[in-house]
């Protein structure tokens, strides 16, 4: 697909595409952000101007594609807080107070972009903030049900009480008044079609979403019901309220909390999670955008910042990415930044033009949005996922929605990341490693080849190190391939899995390719691919337990792979073979001074007599021992006189030739003999065994160490862990060469 | 630059004798070093020199064939740093080598082994040894730091002098870089930008180590391989060897002492000694820097 253009070309030629998205999403913004200026405490106007001021500023300034801006939901509950603590009950005075700090911290935003801290969001654990992103929708579900059957102002003001207020109101619905039942119908009734419209099957119902369709139909009743009535259905308390002159009452914001700690902690806590909700959006529409681009986070969030002081001070909320509205704009067919301007424009008309018809939508149907909104961040089907990746994480992620709930957000997310720490120390037992190594970098990247690079993980790899690892993925082209080689560190925690599973994806969809090795050993002890993955029960007992019910452990990426490769080829994949296979290892020179710890990934033909397996093997002992994995293949050729020598280009062999004594053999083919080194002691046995035929077909081939002892050839690649691509392109050069030694030449 | 690339030759090479589970392992493999390189060997002990030592140094040199005459032993009595460091300076010793532990330990940061205090203050270089055997291993694979620095040009030529020496047949000239001088990508945009400029500095830096290479007497027998590697520097070059298996690590001397205050916040050499990865030489220039 041809990617847009940038600037005014993009936008001339695609702007019908851009225009559609942009009315469709209008539509569905007007009603949320109305919804989420009263969840907020704001009146209602100002999530309009939010909406506006995003649409139009960001489109401009902003570095990503397909995005839409305006009110968020996580931030509806964080401008609430703000609203109540600093007006101190007022909740005029606070909305004033609220803006200055909102002005703040837009300023904030703009800062963080420029210092290029967009990588902070990704510093906090993925069940942490989860954990964090359900409280929110706990806290906007427990604050709006009660609007929804019409309590506006219920007794409790935190969470938890509320929840249980709910349902001692719901009681006393059956003595209410008429004015009461009505509005309590309405809300419910709009929460249970909301519920259901995913059910409903009637295509042209689809074609406009469902909390539009909910503010048509309210709107709709309220006003066939006041022509009927002759008064106003609903009382008026109910209905959204938008001044006439909401433009000449306009108020600058009031700073005069400046001094003070509150307004700090409030223009805080909004910069932290206005950049958490967009940085999650901006990273998730970057993976839904059809043409690919990659999003310039650190621009965005300048432009959000930009946005958010100019929405503040003409009395807005907070400016955010909202991935809701966002993917909206993608199914409907947007191409560019100009679906967020129109989106703007055409949610400035409606409040110009259509503001007496907005004043005659109810809050309770507007509450049932927002209870259902609250019910999706929530999100319960996510339990099961999330205890999929392992019981510690689905704690972690209870610990903090209750943390949240209780003491807030910042103070939930701090405690949900002090607990992470605490369950990995526990969990991988390598607490002193934490400690010791969190401060020091851990990441090599080199390019081996031309566009093959190698990123080595030293020690550990988690949440507290990943802005480290972060930047040299980012450093990747992600056209080319990358090897991330996580042997030599003891354990990776779930963020990283998620985030690596993430720039897999990413490198698979601009023509690259990124793989994961090394983590056979602790994929083997996770219960899920994206789980923790450590070596911390890397013991004999696990060992034995995997090389007894080899079938059932739980195969890695990469074994799953090999499998497949394994059964496509004729051969048999063990990923725990016995330790007999160790042994057959030993008869090897190269591995005479190595000790085989274990191996893994055991591909056997047997009809050509070879087995493809992953060696662990270490020299030395204690402090200093050397760990090594290795990928080779072990054939016994047929039919042919073996004589022992030992072949190779990278001279890895000459450590034990030098034991051996042997000397280098000359075959005769000169460009062989510029390409290799040959050693071996019987030099005429060796000479028949390597005819034209044979050193022809090596030549055409990657140069590969081999050794011989007599009966059966070592052959491997690299001294480190192969990735898949190269297992494959080892085993089939042994496979073609076994193939041409079994047809008879002429 | 008027550069010229002067290899350290190691005349006097000297261990210091402790009675550890190395220590055996540690006088072999410095004696073979000695032999290759042609050079004078020393064996230092500081402390008391009692009978039952004399015994075990006598055996160990029985048991590894050393001949007692090959050797100048020098036993003296205090502090371990100061006295052998100002044996080194009598004795005009180029090359002192150490039996180290791979990894220190977390809470002796402030009460570190002798070898490593030694090497904090040495002004000699400096051979750290952390997997001698018995037997003996040929050094095959050898990683040098060839970065761009005033010293860099005599640690890479000394680095190909002993790899002739030791018969090694691969040299990996390693060149760390700065990371701050490529630009942050970003976007697709900044990605190709960011490339561009990094294919940029390593063709520069190519030519920078073929210069200095060409300087130094190569043999034909030896492969060298130059690796660009953008990283913390220090840190980086330590990795590699690791990632590469190297049997010898050669890195430039510090260009400050090392005190306290560097052993809290890491860096270039820190990183090393913190976690060697191999053995390693840290060779001390005596030439006057003019670049500098």
């Amino acid at each position: 697909m041809h990617k847009p253009s940038s600037g005014f070309r993009g936008f001339t030629e695609n702007w019908q595409a851009d225009l559609k998205a942009g009315f469709v999403v209008s539509l569905v913004a007007l009603p949320i952000s109305i919804a989420l200026a009263l969840a907020s405490g704001a009146p209602a106007i100002a999530g309009l101007i939010s909406a506006v001021i995003g649409g139009i500023l960001v489109a401009h300034l902003g570095g990503s594609f397909v995005t839409i801006t305006g009110p968020g939901n996580g931030l509806a509950v964080v401008t609430l807080g703000a609203i109540t603590t600093l007006g101190g009950g007022d909740m005029l005075a606070g909305y004033y107070m609220a803006l200055g700090a909102i002005v703040v911290s837009g300023g904030l935003l703009f800062l963080l972009g420029t210092v290029r801290l967009g990588v902070l969001a990704d510093l906090f654990p993925t069940s942490a903030v989860q954990g964090m992103l359900a409280a929110i929708g706990i806290i906007i579900l427990a604050k709006q049900s009660h609007v929804m059957i019409g309590t506006l102002s219920p007794d409790s003001s935190e969470p938890i009480p509320l929840l249980f207020e709910f349902f001692a109101s719901l009681k006393g619905l059956i003595s209410a008044d008429v004015e009461i039942i009505k509005v309590a119908v309405m809300g419910l009734g709009s929460l249970i079609f909301l519920i259901l419209f995913s059910k409903i099957r009637l295509g042209w119902m689809h074609a406009v979403p469902a909390p539009l369709w909910v503010v048509v139909i309210a709107v709709g009743i309220q006003m066939v019901g006041t022509k009927i009535n002759g008064q106003s259905f609903f009382p008026e308390v109910y209905l959204v309220n938008i001044p006439a002159d909401w433009m000449s009452s306009w108020r600058p914001p009031d700073f005069s909390g400046i001094k003070e700690g509150s307004f700090w902690t409030a223009a805080i806590t909004l910069t932290f999670i206005a950049s958490i909700e967009s940085l999650l959006s901006i990273k998730g529409m970057d993976r839904l955008d059809p043409f690919k681009r990659k999003s310039n986070v650190n621009k965005d969030l300048r432009a959000l910042g930009i946005a958010t002081a100019v929405s503040g001070l003409l009395g807005g909320l907070s400016v955010v990415t909202v991935i809701a509205r966002s993917s909206v704009n993608v199914s409907n067919g947007a191409k560019t930044r100009a679906a967020n301007f129109f989106h703007g424009i055409l949610i400035l008309i409606f409040i110009l033009f259509l503001r007496s018809l907005l004043t005659q939508i109810p809050l309770p149907a507007l509450a049932a949005i927002l209870v259902f909104t609250g019910y999706k961040l929530l999100n319960p089907s996510q339990f099961s996922r999330i205890a999929e990746i392992g019981m510690e994480q689905l704690f972690l992620f209870f610990f903090t929605l209750f943390a949240t709930l209780i003491y807030g957000l910042i103070v939930g997310i701090a405690l949900g990341m002090l607990v992470t720490l605490v369950v990995q120390f526990v969990m991988t037992r390598s607490g002193m490693d934490i400690l010791r190594y969190l401060s020091r970098p851990n990441t090599l990247l080199y390019e081996e080849e031309d566009q093959k690079f190698i990123l080595n993980i030293n020690y550990f790899s988690n949440f507290l190190n990943y802005p480290r690892l972060k930047s040299k993925l980012d450093s990747v082209p992600p056209t080319s391939t990358l090897i991330a080689d996580f042997s030599n560190s003891s354990f990776v925690d779930h963020t990283v899995m998620e985030h690596l599973a993430g720039y897999i994806e990413l490198f698979e969809q601009k023509g690259g390719s990124l793989e994961l090795v090394g983590l056979d050993m602790s994929a083997a002890s996770a219960t899920h691919p994206l789980g923790v993955q450590s070596k911390a029960n890397k013991s004999g007992s696990l060992l034995g337990g995997l090389r007894r019910d080899s079938g059932k452990a739980r195969l890695s990426t990469k074994q799953e792979k090999l499998s497949e490769f394994s059964v496509m080829n004729g051969m048999d994949f063990t990923s725990w073979p016995t330790p007999d296979w160790d042994v057959k290892l030993d008869q090897f020179n190269y591995f005479k001074y190595r000790r085989v710890d274990y191996t893994t990934n055991l591909l056997v033909h047997h009809s050509h007599k070879l087995f493809a397996i992953e060696v662990s093997s270490h020299s030395g002992e204690f402090i200093m021992k050397d760990s090594q994995q290795l990928a080779c293949v072990v054939w016994e050729p047929q039919g042919v006189e073996l004589p022992k020598f030992v072949l190779d280009r990278e001279r890895i062999f000459e450590r034990l030739a030098h034991f051996a004594g042997s000397k280098d053999i000359l075959t005769g083919q000169i460009k062989f003999d510029q390409r290799f080194a040959l050693k071996g002691s019987n030099a005429k046995a060796i000479r028949s065994f390597f005819t034209k035929e044979c050193t022809d077909f090596l030549m055409r081939n990657p140069s590969f160490h081999m050794e011989s002892n007599g009966t059966a050839l070592l052959i491997f690649h690299k001294e480190r862990v192969a990735s898949v691509q190269e297992f494959k392109l080892m085993v089939n050069f042994v496979l073609d060469w076994a193939e041409q030694m079994s047809t008879p030449s002429e | 630059m008027d550069f010229k690339a002067t290899p350290v030759e190691y005349k006097k090479i000297a261990t210091a004798m402790g009675f550890s589970p190395m220590a055996k392992a540690n006088l072999a493999e410095v004696y073979r070093i000695a032999q290759k390189c042609g050079a004078d060997m020393f064996v230092f002990h500081i402390g008391q020199w009692s009978d039952k030592c004399e015994a075990t140094y006598n055996s160990f040199l029985k048991e590894l064939s050393i001949p007692k005459s090959g050797i100048t032993f020098v036993s003296k009595d205090g502090d371990p740093k100061v006295e052998l460091l100002s044996l080194c300076a009598e004795n005009k010793i180029d090359l002192l080598a150490l039996g180290a532990l791979t990894r220190e330990k977390m809470f002796k940061v402030f009460n570190v082994s002798i070898a490593r205090d030694v090497c904090r203050k040495a002004d000699v270089s400096l051979l750290l040894l952390t997997n001698s055997t018995v037997e003996g291993r040929v050094c095959e694979r050898i990683v040098v730091n060839g970065s761009d620095h005033p010293k860099t040009p005599d640690t890479l030529a000394t680095a190909v002098w002993l790899s002739s020496k030791l018969g090694s047949r691969e040299l990996y000239v390693v060149d760390e870089l700065n990371e701050k001088s490529l630009v942050h990508p970003d976007d697709d945009k900044s990605q190709l930008n960011s490339t561009r400029k990094r294919k940029q500095i390593e063709r520069e830096q190519h030519g920078r180590i073929a210069k200095l290479l060409s300087c130094c007497s190569v043999s034909k027998k030896l492969e060298i391989k130059e690796q660009h590697v953008f990283g913390k520097p220090g840190y980086t070059i330590a990795h590699y060897a690791k990632v590469k298996r190297a049997d010898l690590l050669i890195v430039n001397s510090p260009d400050t002492k090392l005190g306290l205050f560097d052993r809290i916040f890491k860096h270039d050499l820190e990183y090393i000694l913190s976690d060697l990865p191999t053995n390693l030489l840290i060779v001390h220039t005596t030439k006057i820097l003019r670049h500098a």
